[in-house]
């Protein structure tokens, strides 16, 4: 696996400005990174040296073909397996149900699971604690029949660190995956993630809440695949960004040939708090059927003057209506996520984030 | 008292709104504006209340002597006025008692008061939903968020029960509202106002002034006050329009 990675990665080469799915992404800073300088030096050596991880994935049930590197088209995904991270392997038994966390050690790390029949997952990803240069994590999940998997983490991050988290999920008939995110880091980080609605009804949420400051910028690059009938999906990203922190948001949808009554959503929402924050939204519906319901909206804007003045006219000073909208504002992201665990973390650590 | 003397507002594109205002209400009144649409009734409200869509060009309004045009919003409310808007805003995320416990320890730490006690707190809600008839659906929605508009009306008494201001402008609390929500809103007007407690009632229909009956009525128009008399023109005004007044 870990050869066919590296071959791929330096086909692909590191990503330049014209690269269209690292728009935005600064990607001239990328040729700075030593750990990076392998994928363009093809002299530098790599040491294969994974033939125990191949075996312990294979233990677990899983083949190289799983993890289509043949068709990944993003380093960052790459990134992990090219350098032989040791894959973290589970398979959570049809109808078991457990909690977890994930807990990346290393600098790459690769995380894998396979959640089978009717199981119900809850991970919340721990960040690491050790800042560093550059960090790749991957996730794999391979969610069978009606299962249930969520995915939550309240990331506060490293200022200097260049972070790439990539999520790859497959879905089958009736599975439910949602992913929860509230990042309130320094860093610049990359967040790539493709799901693939394999069976009928299954159901994907994404979830992102960015509360950014400083020089942060979160590029997020989401692609949700419909491959079966009736598949609903939502995108809901929610920006408070102050000072010269910045997103890019890059959601994709593809309504296959053959998914009638697919029915998805993309809603980014953005309050700039200062003059120099920045947002950049790329919306791409693709969509191959005529039964289908595909939406997408963004909001640009500062804190709504009537809502301030309706506050204030209520003998609320104009500090604390300000911080009263926005924390309504970020709430709103875990309004509709269907899982306990994560809406009560984010809707913990929020509480302690606008504490009055 | 709340005196308004020669009071002219503009939007900030410079139109002309209020063109020399002039009223006087003392403890415990209640007064009925009426006037056709667009004639500045709501907009008296809100230049009093200081919103940031208008602009004073001259004159002023005092509360008790203090001048509310020279202070913030919030100051201006804690000072003792409160202003029901005619669409109250919906501020989903914001839950409701949330907001009006906030909005009551401000007016309390402005008066230099300490917090309001939880159990004091809840004593006068739950007097206060009462008397309008509210359910617990209230406590915990967003403010406004998703309530319907005589929902929102009765929304807006709840928060003057709360905040039991000095003087109360109730921009077209009648509007909406069908006879029971009426009689409910009414009542809780009626039970609000005091002999330190004034009202303000801007209405177009005589229907809410024989449940809530005032002491004067006001005709505005084209940006002024141009006549004022007691309960008995309302009852002209229903009848007969606002034709037959001079310089309508």
């Amino acid at each position: 696996m870990q050869k066919e990675a590296l071959e791929k990665i330096r086909e692909l080469g590191l990503p330049g400005k014209k690269v269209e799915d690292w728009y935005k992404f600064p990607t001239a800073k990328l040729g700075a990174y030593k750990s990076l300088e392998f994928i363009a030096n093809k002299d530098i050596p790599v040491e294969i040296d994974d033939a125990a991880n191949v075996e312990r994935l294979s233990e677990s049930g899983f083949q190289i073909a799983d993890f289509e590197i043949e068709k990944e088209n993003d380093i960052s995904a790459l990134l992990p397996l090219a350098l032989g991270a040791k894959s973290f392997v589970k398979v959570v038994k049809a109808g078991a149900s457990e909690n977890g966390i994930l807990k990346p050690h290393d600098e790459f790390s690769h995380t894998v699971f396979r959640i089978e029949k009717g199981a119900k997952v809850s991970l919340e990803i721990l960040e690491n604690k050790i800042e560093r240069e550059l960090s790749a994590e991957r996730i794999d999940l391979f969610v069978e029949e009606d299962a249930e998997v969520e995915l939550f983490s309240t990331e506060v991050g490293h200022a200097n660190e260049l972070k790439f988290r990539t999520i790859r999920v497959h879905q089958a008939k009736g599975s439910k995956v949602h992913i929860l995110d509230l990042n309130r880091s320094d860093s610049l980080r990359r967040t790539s993630v493709e799901d693939y609605l394999e069976g009928e009804a299954a159901d994907f949420g994404y979830r992102a809440l960015n509360i950014l400051r400083g020089s942060a910028a979160e590029h997020d690059f989401v692609r949700v695949s419909h491959q079966a009938p009736k598949c609903p999906s939502r995108q809901f990203i929610r920006n408070l960004l102050s000072e010269t922190a910045s997103v890019n948001y890059d959601g994709g949808v593809i309504a296959g040939a053959n998914c009638p009554g697919t029915d998805s959503s993309e809603l980014v929402n953005t309050i700039l708090l200062s003059d120099d924050a920045r947002i950049h939204v790329k919306p791409t519906l693709k969509i191959f059927h005529d039964d289908v319901a595909c939406s997408h909206g963004n909001t640009v804007g500062s804190l709504d003057r009537e809502s301030l003045y309706y506050l204030q006219s209520r003998g609320i000073d104009k500090k604390h209506a300000e911080e009263l909208l926005i924390e309504a504002f970020a709430k709103d992201i875990i309004a509709e996520h269907p899982f306990e665990p994560g809406k009560q973390r984010l809707a913990k650590v929020l509480a302690e984030t606008f504490l009055r | 008292m709340l005196s308004i003397k020669n009071l002219k507002a503009s939007l900030l594109d410079g139109t002309q709104i209020l063109k020399g205002i002039n009223l006087e209400v003392k403890p415990g009144e209640i007064h009925a504006i009426m006037g056709i649409n667009g004639s500045g009734k709501s907009t008296l409200a809100k230049v009093i209340s200081g919103h940031p869509a208008y602009q004073v060009d001259e004159g002023s309004v005092e509360l008790d002597g203090k001048n509310l045009l020279d202070l913030e919003p919030n100051e201006r409310a804690n000072e003792g006025f409160f202003a029901s808007t005619q669409y109250p805003i919906e501020i989903p995320g914001v839950p409701n008692v949330e907001f009006l416990r906030m909005a009551l320890d401000s007016k309390r730490a402005y008066l230099k008061e300490g917090p309001i006690s939880d159990e004091e707190f809840n004593k006068r809600l739950n007097e206060a939903m009462e008397l309008l008839e509210m359910d617990d659906r209230y406590r915990t929605r967003g403010l406004n968020d998703g309530f319907s508009g005589g929902e929102k009306k009765r929304n807006e008494i709840l928060q003057m029960a709360m905040l039991l201001p000095k003087y109360s402008f109730l921009d077209e609390t009648d509007s909406g509202l069908d006879i029971d929500a009426l009689r409910i809103v009414s009542n809780g007007i009626n039970h609000l106002h005091s002999q330190n407690r004034a009202v303000i009632l801007v209405t177009h229909y005589q229907r809410i002034l024989d449940m809530v009956k005032p002491d004067f009525v006001h005709v505005l128009m084209h940006g002024k006050i141009l006549l004022s008399g007691g309960p008995d023109l309302a009852l002209k005004l229903e009848k007969e329009g606002y034709d037959w007044i001079e310089g309508a």
